[in-house]
């Protein structure tokens, strides 16, 4: 058998989606099946990468590229939920153009756009120096910038303007904060790119001037912040998720603050060790409550769906930096399975909501009812997804929850986890009675009824996956997500 | 090296007076940024935003001949190329296309941001003194016009109501973190400095190209129109 050096993966990772991209530029159909096969091909890449990962160590290619248990966990985020979206786009797109929103050529822009957005995450969570993943970074907005704008209506472009000006300035604070931490890792290991590289500094930080990494975190904990959602830098948020194409908004929402987040860990880790596990930590933690607190009203009052999930992507990414704030083996596990889970289930549930508005022709959801009898499957899922979503049982965001409040109230941080609960409550409330409205009651004759297949087994397949995990979480993930938390936890020693 | 910064480096510059030459554009730049603070027309708006980039330029050579680096050199030179030439003249051409070339901002009074301006240059040069940055400062100007730079561009992005005006507060935040790059690391490795030039390039091109839609869609590229979307 010919031996494979899975280090090989990690260039053929970031490949695949650049060459899927070119092939999208080809005419229809050649265009939809190469977007295809390509997304699947990622899929394959990807996930055999995050496999070899968990199961064999960290991966290094060409001092370049580097895939730890963190990389390996958002590879796998980035390459499900793009082939998810890559898929459900396929009959998504045909439907804009037959309606006229979209031209036909501009299927093929899609293609090329989405597949570079994928590229750019890809980078970003799989280059080693961090003035590179800045600049991985800054692509992924400009990316999506393009896919937030692309029906062109007046709402696209104030939402795409929105988003790439937000979004750069954030951007450019964080550069600031990285040539800081260069500044510091110049001093203590010489000028040149090892001062970038994360390894480096890692090994470094005791030896690393605290001033310059307390400012250098700072800035990039508000600039990549900025990216990732967190209040109140997140105003850009809402309208960039709700006015994109759905697909583009699943994985705006579930991948990438997800690989924004990534960012600040990053920096996370070689802060705390020069630091103390303290300084980061809180800040964290704190930008992380601030974020579900916020996300809460606006989740109530909520008149439009996808507006709905933007706020609720808000809640769960500063639930997630809250569990990294708490830190701990138990807070850092459901850090991971929060990650996971979300990206899979808010996926899903944009999908249906997406089927949802197309075929009741509005976002609105007073004007959705009967959604369930209409689509059975879409229409259910985007109870039961609220539902999951919201943390309920058998969900295993009710699992990620559970531990890193339990692991808070171990802490000592009562009064945290008490407002977290209220928050959560909260939105559980919000959640099921806009999804409930939207699913039960009747609706007009109007509407046309029944599902496809293809749409039906796009989102109700992923449920269940979801639903069984949140029961039984099988052993190899259980050592991933160990293995996640004990790079993280490097932060909290 | 590591960066003027360091004692050592003095001893390069001070007999050349290479230091008081940098010192001295810094100031340049700083003076520049804030007659684009002053200026209304786009179309100047833009040229001062490539004499920006030409004095930032001139900042990089300096430091270049100083140490020898051929990174320094190789980022003069992607200055020049990129933010002198070849941004002014993309932003220019998109005014041609969107026929803004004579357009300005709304009226409004010069005299109120040119003192919000001043005060946050004040406030730059505080807070440069304040934050004790290790090493010893060897050019007086350097941190705080980098800060002011940064707070000038801010205030041109939440001030105007042009979206190409946005654009140029957004590249001049953009030149101030890059000066502070300069001094503090002579740029950064070379590899990274390619990747964030083509980042800026690339950001300003698609902004051009939004600029041009917004205009085709409102009719203007006045930013206060765009907010119809609220919660």
């Amino acid at each position: 058998m010919i031996s494979f050096d899975l280090s090989l993966l990690l260039p053929i990772t970031l490949l695949l989606p650049l060459v899927t991209a070119i092939a999208g530029r080809l005419p229809a159909p050649w265009s939809e099946r190469s977007h295809l096969a390509g997304a699947t091909a990622v899929l394959a890449a990807g996930l055999g990468l995050a496999v070899g990962v968990f199961a064999g160590g960290p991966l290094l290619w060409a001092d370049l590229l580097y895939a730890d248990a963190l990389s390996a966990l958002l590879v796998a985020v980035v390459v499900l939920v793009g082939w998810g979206g890559a898929a459900y786009s396929i009959g998504y797109l045909r439907h804009d153009v037959s309606e006229g929103h979209l031209v036909a050529v501009q299927q093929r822009w899609f293609v090329q756009w989405y597949q570079l957005f994928l590229a750019a995450m890809l980078a970003t969570v799989l280059v080693e120096n961090l003035g590179l993943m800045w600049a991985a970074v800054e692509a992924t907005t400009l990316a999506s910038a393009v896919l937030v704008g692309f029906y062109r209506t007046r709402a696209a472009h104030e939402a795409a303007w929105k988003y790439l000006l937000i979004c750069t300035v954030g951007i450019t604070f964080a550069l600031f904060g990285v040539l800081l931490a260069y500044y510091a890792g110049a001093r203590a290991l010489g000028d040149g790119e090892a001062a970038l590289s994360w390894r480096a500094l890692v090994a470094a930080a005791p030896r690393l001037d605290p001033g310059l990494m307390r400012l250098s975190f700072i800035f990039v904990l508000v600039g990549f912040g900025t990216k990732a959602g967190f209040a109140p830098l997140h105003t850009w948020l809402p309208d960039a998720h709700s006015q994109a194409p759905t697909p583009v908004s699943a994985v705006l929402s579930g991948v990438l603050l997800p690989c924004a987040l990534y960012a600040i860990l990053r920096f996370h880790v070689i802060a705390a060790g020069t630091l103390g596990p303290s300084f980061s930590s809180d800040l964290l933690l704190w930008f992380g409550v601030l974020s579900a607190v916020v996300a809460v009203p606006f989740v109530l009052i909520q008149r439009d769906i996808k507006r709905l999930l933007a706020y609720s992507s808000i809640e769960h990414i500063g639930l997630i930096a809250v569990a990294i704030g708490i830190g701990g083996p138990i807070a850092l596990f459901a850090a991971g399975l929060h990650l996971l889970a979300h990206a899979v289930g808010k996926a899903l549930l944009f999908f249906a909501a997406g089927n949802i508005a197309v075929r009741y022709g509005t976002r609105t959801m007073a004007r959705i009812t009967g959604a369930a009898r209409v689509m059975p499957v879409s229409g259910s899922i985007v109870l039961l997804g609220a539902l999951a979503l919201a943390g309920s049982p058998p969900s295993p965001l009710f699992v990620s929850e559970l531990g890193m409040l339990g692991a808070g109230v171990a802490a000592g941080r009562l009064p945290t986890v008490a407002l977290l609960l209220a928050c959560l409550a909260l939105v559980f409330a919000g959640l099921v009675y806009h999804a409930s409205r939207m699913a039960f009651g009747t609706t007009s004759a109007r509407v046309l009824q029944g599902e496809s297949r293809w749409g039906a087994a796009l989102v109700g397949v992923p449920l269940v996956g979801l639903a069984v995990l949140g029961v039984f979480l099988p052993p190899p993930l259980v050592s991933a997500l160990q293995q996640v938390a004990a790079v993280l936890a490097r932060a909290s020693l | 090296m590591v960066g003027l910064w360091h004692p050592e480096i003095s001893a390069i510059l001070a007999p050349a007076g290479l230091a008081r030459l940098i010192d001295g554009l810094a100031v340049l730049l700083l003076v520049v940024a804030l007659v684009g603070v002053a200026t209304y027309q786009l179309e100047r708006g833009v040229w001062l935003v490539g004499a920006q980039a030409l004095v930032l330029a001139a900042v990089a050579f300096t430091i270049a001949v100083a140490t020898g680096a051929l990174h320094v050199y190789a980022a003069a030179l992607l200055t020049v190329a990129i933010k002198v030439v070849v941004i002014p003249t993309v932003l220019l051409r998109v005014l041609q296309r969107v026929r803004l070339r004579h357009e300005s901002e709304p009226a409004v009074p010069a005299k109120p941001a040119m003192l919000v301006a001043i005060g946050l240059v004040l406030i730059a040069y505080r807070a440069a003194h304040e934050l004790d940055l290790p090493g010893a400062v060897l050019t007086a100007h350097a941190l705080p016009v980098s800060l002011a730079l940064v707070l000038i561009g801010l205030l041109l992005m939440v001030g105007r109501r042009r979206a190409l005006s946005q654009v140029l507060g957004l590249i001049t935040m953009e030149n101030g973190v890059y000066l502070a790059a300069l001094f503090a690391t002579y740029g950064l490795p070379l590899a990274v400095e390619i990747c964030v030039f083509f980042d800026v390039l690339v950001g300003v091109l698609l902004m051009g190209v939004f600029v041009a839609r917004i205009n085709e869609t409102f009719a203007s590229t006045d930013t206060d129109q765009l907010r119809s979307l609220r919660h």
